[in-house]
Parts: structure tokens; C-alpha cells; sequence
């Protein structure tokens, strides 16, 4: 069964020098379906759960309803889709069933009004329930979230549902619209399934993004994946970020790292960053990578396929000569994670130093060649110097756009 | 540890980047490159960056307007002295243009010269904007000048033929004005973002 990934690992280097300090390695690791894998459709159990708040009414809300009507016509009779709206409390729109009568289906979406607060648990309770009448039974359960507030006072419970959903198979993408929407909670409500969070700055897009989501996953050839990083003691991995098909920052957990599904025609690419310990020369570190998977055509589930990468620790400093991609994927990466950093500063008071990171951003991001951020990032910064912080919709286009600048370019797009 | 050139920073054998400063900690030959083309790669999830809006960017016939110079009211004739800070200590400048992706880093002394070079005088600027397509774009041989005083920076336009714009704003020539980390500064159509190290 060793065809039926193929995974490869990229590293910054294969030769570290031996220190008496700990040092990092990069490692990208990327998996893709067998070369002569005939592309199937997984059947899939899908719920939207819509936020019907009174912020949701007219545009919002019909761009919303205007998606969901396409997403059922990409939808066949061996699917099964549920409906879930939510203010502060929730309604089944639609009950989970199979995708027979779309009109029916459809005119229950259009009856959804806006109206009330937003309390997310109480939608993503309800939407799992739904889902859980076909769990198992379908290949591939997901559910949905589109949002365009913050919830109140229920983040803790949502996170944890969303824990119990991934130990359940069950993956979850949040799509935040507008900009008033709490991106750290949506980021954590999927990480533990490794889905996407993705900010909808105009409503026409809910459409692109959800039918992508779902033509993706209805082409996943594998699912539920994980990494299981059998390194030796003291060598961690300390961080894992989803650079294909969408960049999507990871959480490590002690059963692994949940990197959702393997979409069809994509490869799916993981960037670590790994923790050596002080080592001698002469020494090998073995580092042994599981990759966990449900490949249903060949009826495997939770079936583990092994690699490994070999780390040479030699003398003096060998000069790292990292692959171009390599190097590029971990640039961005660090972009974002300043971006993210000048954030903390700012909700924490350090404005100075929040400015001075933020001209440092805009100095990189020039230097890199990516001149809208950089010039987005220039407006922001002159704001937190006036005004001592930035703007909500700046900060979603920084954040969403540094993130989305590591998915390769060459990654095939269809249609 | 890996001390960052730049910044000071401490960071662990093996970083890449600078994770204080973003700088690049291996051989500058390895540094990704700059990708002034890089094309609107964002229609895929997650992506919504919008770079509809400025199609020339990055084209030859693009005229840049700073961002947000308009909002800005012309600074007052800001002489020497006036607006400035404390004693600073001169830390390094850093040049940033846009136009062809270069940044520049140079030590601020006394004073630094900027202009193009040209092979036909003996003219050789501290900043040599020739390499930035400054012929074309009107750059004086010599165009401007950064000086160090007590109590900051300043810039003065050396009565170039097509001016230097601080700010948007058209400095007159031969006049010393307070410069700032973050200004933008045009040098006749060449624009370039200046900020202290």
C-alpha cells in the first residue's frame, strides 16, 4: 500500500553543524494521490450553518442564500445536506436528507429572515447533530459556518465542539464575511480539523469560496488526515502551517496534527518547524513522519503510511542551501507572523513598538516584491500613529493576504 | 544563536528570517527574489487580495501616486530644527524604491548625496538612482542631499531640474527640511520610502 500516498519532504538543509545550542529545521512536507489514481467523487454529508443576526439582513444574507442555491446544484442524490440558521438561538432549516427535491430545498433556505444576536455554539450544536444522522454513512462530513460577528460569551464551548467534531471525522470551514468577525476564534474553530477560515470581504465571493470548498472536498481522494511526527526525544516540531491548497495555520495536538483532507488534483503541503536539540558530529537523527489517512477506494481507514527524513551532523557549519520554495513558503510565513505579532502588540498597549513593526512589515513586504500589502500595511501604520491603532478591514487584509501569499502559484486552478 | 545584522536580534541557528525584523539571515544569494510582477495569485480561498485596482502597477506607463499623500496637508516649511526630536542617534537609512525593488541601506555620517551617476561626468552619488531607470524617469545627476544635523535628519533638494517632493509636497530648492523614518520622498518621478534602521 506504499503507492497509495506519495510523500516527499523538502528540508532547509540535511547537514547541520554541531552546536551546544538547539537549532531549527525547515521541513515542507507534501502528499499527493498516486499518479495513475482515477479521480473519483466521494459522496459527502454536508451542513450550512448561516448566521441570521440582524448584521446578516438584505445583501448579506441573500448573497448567502444566492450560494447556497448553487451549492445545491452541485449537489447529486447520493449527497446529503442539512441547513442550520442562527441568531441567539438556532432553527433546522433544512433536516439532514439526501439532495432529491432542490426546489423544496431551496424555498426553505429563501425563508430564512435576519433578525437577533449571534450565538455560534448553539448553530454549530445543532448543525452537528444534523450531520451526525449521516455520519459514516457518507465519505466525507463537513460542515460549514459563514458568519459575520462575534459570538457572545460561547467561544470556549464552540472550540471545544469543534475538538469533539475532529476526534468524530467531522471537518469544519468558517467564512467570515464583512469585518467584524473574531478572526483568532475562527482560525481555533478549525483548527482542530484542519479545514479553512477565509475572509469574504465582498459578499459576491461567498460563492467562489464555498463551491471550491465543496468541489473540493467532493474530490478528496483522502481524508481526515494527519501527521504523526515519530521524532526522538527533544526534537519537537513547534509549529505546523497548511501552505496547499490554502494557507491555513495548524495546531499541534498530542495525537498529531490534523491536516484535513487531500482535495483531488492538489497537493496538499505542510510546512514544520523543527526543533534539533544540541548534537554531536557524527551523529545521524533519524526523524520518522507517519501521515494518517481514510482513503475510501481502497477501504482504508486510520491506515498510517511512513516516511522518514535523515538529518547528517557534522562538523563546522555547513552552508544550508535551501530549496527556492522552501525558503519562499518560510518568508511569508514570517510576514504573517509579523503582521500577527504587531496585532498582539496593539490589543496589548505596546503601540511603539506595534508601529515600528509594522514599518519594519512594510519595509519586507516592499523588499519582496509584494507592493499591495506593503502599501496596505504604509496605510496602516500611518493610522496607529494617528490614531494609535488599525483598521478592522486592514488588519483581515493583512492577515488573510500575507497568509494566502504562501500557497504556490503554480498550483493548479480549475475551471 | 544567530545575531540578525540588522536589528540585533537572537535568533536560533537554522531561522531563515529574522523573526523581529523580517530580514534574511542566510547568504544574500540565496534571497528569494523580488517579485515585482508577481501577479494577482489571489482568487483561490483565503486570498481576497484585491490588486484590481492599481492594473498598472507594475507596468512601465504606471504613474505611482503615494497612497495616501492626498490625505495629507503640505507639510509647513519645516526648517531645521523646528519639529525635530531629541538628540537621534543616526541610525542607518534604508531606501526602499518601489519601482525596481531595490532597497538600500547606507550609513548616514555627515551627509549622504543622492542622484545618478553618469559616465559622461565624473558625477557618483552616494545614492546612485541610475539603476533604478532614474535617467528616464528625471533624476538629476545631482539631485538631492541627506545631511545629518544635531537634532535629526534633513534633506534638501540640490535645485534639480525636475524638484523633490517630501511628502508629496515640492521642497524648494537649496533649504534644509526635517526628514522622518517613513517619509516618501520623489525624487522628480522616482519614488522612494525612506526609513531610519
Amino acid at each position: 500500500m506504499e503507492k497509495a500516498l506519495n510523500i516527499t519532504i523538502q528540508a532547509t538543509t540535511n547537514k547541520l553543524g554541531a552546536l551546544h545550542a538547539s537549532q531549527l529545521v525547515y521541513l515542507l512536507v507534501s502528499i499527493q494521490p498516486p499518479a495513475e489514481f482515477q479521480q473519483t467523487r466521494t459522496s459527502l454529508n454536508i451542513c450550512l450553518v448561516i448566521d441570521r443576526s440582524t448584521s446578516m439582513r438584505e445583501e448579506r444574507l441573500d448573497q448567502v442564500k444566492a450560494a447556497a442555491a448553487l451549492i445545491l446544484e452541485k449537489l447529486t442524490p447520493s449527497d446529503t445536506l442539512s441547513v442550520i440558521s442562527f441568531s441567539d438561538r438556532a432553527e433546522v432549516v433544512v433536516p439532514n436528507s439526501p439532495v432529491t427535491n432542490r426546489t423544496l430545498l431551496m424555498a426553505r433556505v429563501q425563508s430564512i429572515q435576519a433578525s437577533g444576536g449571534t450565538e455560534i455554539y448553539q448553530g454549530l450544536a445543532m448543525g452537528m447533530q444534523e450531520l451526525a444522522k449521516y455520519l459514516g454513512k457518507q465519505g466525507i462530513s463537513h460542515l460549514v459556518l459563514l458568519t459575520d460577528g462575534h459570538t457572545y460569551g460561547d467561544a470556549g464551548q464552540c472550540i471545544e465542539l469543534a475538538q469533539r467534531a475532529a476526534s468524530r471525522s467531522i471537518g469544519i470551514s468558517a467564512l467570515g464575511i464583512g469585518t467584524e468577525w473574531n478572526d483568532q476564534f475562527l482560525d481555533a474553530l478549525v483548527a482542530p480539523s484542519g479545514g479553512q477560515s477565509a475572509y469574504i470581504d465582498d459578499p459576491n465571493r461567498i460563492l467562489d469560496l464555498l463551491q471550491e470548498r465543496i468541489k473540493g472536498l467532493g474530490a478528496a481522494y483522502a481524508h481526515n488526515l494527519r501527521i504523526l511526527p515519530h521524532f526522538p526525544d527533544n526534537v519537537n516540531v513547534i509549529s505546523a502551517f497548511k501552505t496547499a491548497p490554502f494557507a491555513q495555520p495548524l495546531s499541534l495536538t498530542s495525537k498529531g496534527i490534523n491536516i484535513g483532507a487531500l482535495e483531488g488534483g492538489h497537493t496538499l503541503a505542510i510546512l514544520l518547524e523543527v526543533n534539533i536539540p544540541p548534537s554531536s558530529a557524527g551523529e545521524t537523527l533519524v526523524l520518522p513522519l507517519g501521515i494518517v489517512a481514510d482513503i475510501p477506494q481502497f477501504h482504508l481507514q486510520n491506515q498510517e503510511f511512513t516516511t522518514q527524513f535523515m538529518l547528517n551532523i557534522v562538523s563546522g557549519h555547513p552552508l544550508a542551501e535551501p530549496p527556492n520554495d522552501l525558503v519562499e513558503a518560510v518568508q511569508v510565513l514570517n510576514l504573517y507572523r509579523m503582521s500577527e505579532k504587531a496585532w498582539q502588540e496593539i490589543e496589548t498597549g505596546h503601540l511603539d513598538k506595534a508601529t515600528k513593526r509594522m514599518e519594519r512589515l512594510t519595509t519586507r513586504l516592499f523588499e519582496a516584491g509584494y507592493h499591495q500589502l506593503a502599501q496596505n500595511a504604509r496605510q496602516e501604520t500611518e493610522l496607529l500613529e494617528k490614531q494609535g491603532t488599525i483598521s478592522l478591514e486592514g488588519r483581515k487584509k493583512l492577515k488573510y493576504g500575507t497568509r494566502a501569499l504562501i500557497t504556490p502559484k503554480n498550483m493548479p486552478l480549475e475551471e | 544563536m544567530t545575531t540578525c545584522p540588522e536589528c540585533g536580534h537572537q535568533e536560533k541557528s537554522g531561522a531563515l528570517f529574522c523573526s523581529e525584523c523580517g530580514r534574511f539571515l542566510l547568504d544574500e544569494r540565496l534571497k528569494p527574489q523580488a517579485k515585482p510582477n508577481a501577479p494577482p495569485t489571489f482568487n483561490r480561498a483565503g486570498s481576497q487580495f484585491d490588486t484590481g485596482k492599481h492594473p498598472n502597477l507594475h507596468t512601465k506607463e504606471f504613474k505611482y501616486r503615494p497612497p495616501f499623500a492626498e490625505n495629507l496637508p503640505p507639510p509647513p516649511p519645516n526648517l531645521v530644527g523646528l519639529e525635530l526630536g531629541p538628540e537621534v542617534e543616526v541610525q542607518p537609512i534604508i531606501f526602499i524604491v518601489p519601482n525596481s525593488g531595490r532597497r538600500i541601506r547606507l550609513e548616514l555620517r555627515d551627509e549622504i548625496t543622492i542622484g545618478r551617476s553618469d559616465p559622461a561626468s565624473s558625477t557618483l552619488p552616494a545614492l546612485d538612482l541610475a539603476r533604478d531607470n532614474g535617467a528616464q524617469l528625471g533624476v538629476s545627476r545631482s539631485h538631492a542631499l541627506i545631511q545629518k544635523v544635531d537634532r535629526g535628519v534633513t534633506i534638501m533638494d540640490l535645485g534639480s531640474t525636475n524638484g523633490t517632493y517630501l511628502n508629496n509636497y515640492r521642497l524648494p530648492p537649496d533649504l534644509p527640511y526635517a526628514l522622518r523614518s517613513g517619509d516618501e520622498v520623489r525624487f522628480s518621478h522616482l519614488l522612494v520610502h525612506i526609513f531610519f534602521g
